[in-house]
């Protein structure tokens, strides 16, 4: 059902199957008896009709009565059909003499008779078309209630982020520390806090952020947690790719990259990595985050890596609805998460 | 061919006077032609209708038929329908359903060529399902069930039974031209006018 509902190709198919099967009956000149003879006649005379009927739903619906050209569309409408219920018997009067040379068939219908046809059929199919323009409305309509549901949620999170006193207090203690060791490089970490607390205040609250300035917040954040991992943490951060005039969903990556740390960095015993991976092509773009696992003693901690990764899926599915990859894949030692999503122009998400 | 409706409109119905008269076929039976008188009413005088009378006698006895020539195309056609009163009692009459048969005609001087349609011909076209007109299937007997041995009948108005003789008429095959004189073609000649 839901192939049927998605694909369009078997809509049509059934919808002529159904029409083949009600013609068919109507045409069966043998009381009692379905003849092969009948079975083509009704294939050639829906054939004849094929035209005409597509020509309303692909160019005359959409150019005009869409467009609210009422008069126009009538008039090419009724061009059409007489022009169709014409084509019929021209198609039984001669042509089918060619397409099937042997058979003997003649038009057997009048031009009025045909015109009930053409009518019945044209007018089926033109309010199929509006219904499902109509279904298309009502699933657009609840798309953008989710989409704006899920932008508000966006900013409760970009505010959680702002507000995460653990993040806040454990960038400002490596700092501290920093500053009691006269740290050269101070002032470029405070830069970094400095510059991903603007970017979360004020510029993830729109729809699509720059790509570009996602993956500077998205690395000054690696490297802020860089400070409270340590030295011995292997961290990488690399990007492929051109970013710029590309847009994508603000903090998609931040729940990814945050779980690395929460529970790959922070509860290893051992050695300890986190690898982040950007590809950017033509038209997608790839994160590829991988960490070791961390051994928590807090089973909580698993319970809430499951549901971070959730919320991502649920927010992809909103946003990118089943146009997106995102493969959670573990070994013993590591943890592997692999996203895919399509990459846009300048315009919002609920404009693409 | 049989068809329950008949292959003529009023509109394509013609009337030659030099059909009328006594003619004999190559069998020697006798065919009586003339003009079919429409009856009116009980006190009034029948008026010329249309069509012909036919009478034709063989050695079995006669048979009486109602004709109409009407042209499709400029060829002349003849439709038969035979006359119920003949040869048949009330009873009889109740049970029967005449049928229209279709002929192609030529006249010539004195001379007259029937060529009916090509029963055998329709009846393998619907037999390989390569005609569509509306019909129907009976047996020619009550005790034969065997649908190789039916009769077909046409049951399709007299627009599409003429729509199929405007664009098949031509076919070689539909009126069979056969100058060994066989069931399908009547070559009959002049012996009085009527």
């Amino acid at each position: 059902m839901k192939i049927l509902v998605s694909n369009r190709l078997l809509q049509h198919l059934l919808f002529w199957v159904v029409a083949f099967y009600v013609l068919l009956h109507i045409f069966t000149t043998s009381a009692g008896e379905m003849l092969k003879i009948d079975a083509w006649y009704t294939a050639i005379f829906i054939l004849a009709l094929v035209p005409g009927i597509y020509l309303n739903l692909l160019i005359l619906i959409p150019r005009f009565l869409s467009k609210r050209r009422y008069l126009t569309y009538g008039i090419l409408l009724a061009i059409m059909m007489t022009a169709t219920a014409g084509f019929n018997i021209f198609m039984f009067s001669v042509l089918i003499d060619y397409i099937l040379p042997g058979y003997y068939f003649i038009s057997y219908y009048n031009f009025y008779d045909l015109m009930k046809f053409v009518v019945s059929l044209t007018g089926i199919t033109t309010l199929l078309k509006m219904s499902k323009g109509w279904f298309l409305l009502m699933d657009t309509q609840n798309r953008l209630a989710l989409i704006e549901k899920e932008h508000t949620e966006s900013k409760l999170l970009a505010l959680k982020s702002q507000l995460n006193p653990h993040f806040l207090f454990n960038s400002l203690s490596g700092i501290y520390s920093m500053v009691l060791k006269q740290s050269p490089d101070t002032p470029r970490v405070v830069l970094r806090l400095s510059d991903f607390l603007r970017y979360i205040l004020y510029e993830a609250n729109t729809e699509t952020v720059s790509l570009s300035g996602e993956m500077a917040a998205m690395h000054d954040y690696v490297e802020l947690q860089r400070l409270r991992a340590g030295p011995a943490a292997d961290i990488t951060f690399n990007v492929s790719g051109n970013p710029e005039g590309r847009f994508i969903a603000p903090l998609l990556l931040l729940p990814m990259i945050e779980n690395s740390f929460k529970h790959g960095i922070k509860g290893a015993v051992g050695p300890t990595y986190a690898y982040f991976q950007f590809v950017i092509e033509e038209n997608d773009f790839s994160a590829i985050v991988t960490n070791n696992k961390g051994v928590s003693d807090e089973p909580e901690n698993i319970k809430f890596q499951g549901i971070g990764l959730q919320n991502l899926r649920q927010r992809l599915e909103m946003l990118y609805p089943g146009n997106y990859t995102l493969v959670v894949s573990e070994t013993e030692t590591s943890f592997t998460v692999n996203l895919k999503v399509p990459l846009y122009g300048k315009i919002t998400m609920s404009g693409h | 061919m049989k068809s329950l409706h008949p292959f003529y409109t009023d509109n394509n119905l013609v009337y030659k006077a030099e059909l009328t008269g006594v003619w004999m076929d190559h069998d020697s039976n006798t065919w009586v032609i003339s003009r079919h008188m429409k009856k009116t009413g009980l006190f009034k005088d029948d008026t010329p209708d249309q069509a012909y009378t036919i009478i034709f006698t063989d050695q079995k006895g006669s048979s009486k038929f109602m004709a109409h020539l009407f042209t499709i195309e400029k060829q002349l056609y003849l439709d038969f329908y035979p006359d119920e009163d003949e040869g048949h009692t009330d009873l009889g009459n109740f049970h029967f359903i005449p049928a229209h048969t279709l002929a192609q005609v030529s006249l010539k001087g004195n001379s007259i060529e029937i060529r009916w349609y090509n029963e055998e011909w329709l009846v393998n076209l619907f037999n390989q399902n390569r005609i569509r007109i509306a019909h129907e299937r009976v047996p020619y007997d009550a005790d034969d069930h065997n649908p190789d041995n039916y009769q077909v009948i046409l049951t399709a108005p007299t627009t599409e039974l003429q729509k199929f003789i405007l664009k098949y008429g031509h076919d070689p095959e539909a009126f069979k031209q056969d100058k060994n004189h066989s069931d399908y073609t009547f070559v009959l000649s002049k012996k009085a006018s009527h």
